[in-house]
């Protein structure tokens, strides 16, 4: 009996409140579906974007280096306010810490960001009411893993059991630009113990597309690709390939967590 | 309509036992993940019928950077999809053989394991 495969990529993401010294919790495979490795402050890297968004105002806790709103464009200090500076945060900005490369650190190899405050031209002092994005955007070494158990999958559609709505509400639920999000299970008979338990795919996506992802589902079980497994969602080293089932019906993914049985 | 699709692995240039030559039915494949570099497995029902683990053949590919191997990776995963959904009634369908130098897929060897 012919069937499609379906091939699922890894890809990190996650919105966390700020903390005021800069030393974020540990990125895990299982939580956060990566595992970023050591970085110096030497070292800009590209793979992981991670922003700020302002929660509430604070003045003189933004680094010189960052000018301009991430999402906007805007900048910082201008708005006709000679009270507002450059270095003051206000709800709802965004600026681009990774784009600095001495913004963050990561040492030890605990997978922990550690950013630095606002005594560096590339440090951002955060409150509690902020919110951290950390996003992987592509494949490489940098972020683990990349080729071990858990950073791909492909299953035959003929596992495909079930997919359910996560609760999501990392970030109040927002995305950095302010769209909602939300989270889909999907289940599947396990690849290595198919009859005795199941694999997930958990996908942090768009938010209100809980039917489209099953609709994507749907045709994507049903369809006639059998030379090549269907490549659902996966990064690649120049960034994220999202299946047309998916982008067509404006669902994005932000996550794409794997847990195996 | 039957169109149970047999698939032939024969790992070695000498087949000694069940671990260097097997056929195997395409409808017992439970997966594939990515286990190294160059390797990713492709897993199937264990000839034991045990439902809590898998035979496992690793298909090995060619090593190059990171994303070359996540490339090659795939492209031996696609090799085995397009095996596995060959129909053919009359006769197996030959997913690897070392005898008959049939490599699909840039896979350059493989291995199985049996599930005990």
């Amino acid at each position: 009996m012919k069937t499609p495969y379906l091939y699922f990529g890894q890809k990190g993401f996650l919105a966390t409140a700020g903390v005021a010294n800069g030393v974020y919790l540990a990125l895990t495979q299982a939580d956060h579906g990566m595992e970023p490795i050591n970085k110096a402050n030497n070292v800009l890297r590209q793979s992981l974007r991670v922003l700020h968004k302002g929660g509430d105002q604070v003045d003189d806790v933004r680094g010189a280096l960052y000018t301009n709103d991430f999402v906007t464009g805007a900048l910082f200090n201008v708005d006709g306010d000679s009270d507002i500076n450059q270095d003051d945060k206000f709800v709802g900005q965004v600026t681009e810490l990774s784009a600095q490369a001495k913004s963050y650190t990561i040492t030890g190899n605990d997978e922990k960001l550690r950013i630095l405050t606002v005594s560096d031209t590339a440090g951002i002092t955060a409150t509690t009411n902020d919110i951290m994005y950390f996003e992987q955007l592509s494949h490489t070494a940098e972020i683990l893993p990349i080729n071990t158990v858990t950073s791909d999958i492909c299953f035959p559609a003929t596992s495909f059991i079930a997919a359910e709505p996560l609760a999501y509400t990392d970030g109040g639920g927002l995305y950095h630009d302010g769209t909602a999000l939300d989270a889909t299970r999907l289940i599947f008979k396990s690849v290595n113990k198919a009859g005795a338990a199941v694999d997930t795919v958990d996908l942090v996506h768009t938010g209100g597309k809980f039917k489209e992802v099953c609709e994507a589902m749907q045709v994507l079980c049903n369809a006639d690709v059998f030379d090549v497994a269907i490549k659902v969602h996966h990064l690649t080293a120049q960034g994220q390939v999202l299946h047309n089932a998916f982008s067509s019906r404006g669902i994005d993914v932000k996550r794409c967590l794997i847990t195996r049985a | 309509m039957k169109d149970t699709n047999m698939m032939l692995f024969n790992s070695n240039a000498t087949i000694s036992n069940n671990l260097t030559f097997t056929m195997r039915n395409a409808k017992t494949i439970w997966g594939f993940e990515s286990t190294g570099a160059n390797t990713t497995t492709l897993n199937v029902k264990g000839t034991n019928n045990h439902i809590d683990a898998p035979d496992v053949f690793v298909l090995t590919t060619v090593n190059g950077t990171d994303e070359v191997d996540r490339v090659n990776r795939i492209a031996g995963i696609d090799a085995m999809v397009a095996k596995a959904n060959v129909v053919n009634k009359k006769g197996f369908v030959v997913a690897f053989s070392e005898i008959e130098n049939v490599k699909p897929g840039g896979i350059a060897s493989i291995a199985l394991t049996l599930d005990t």
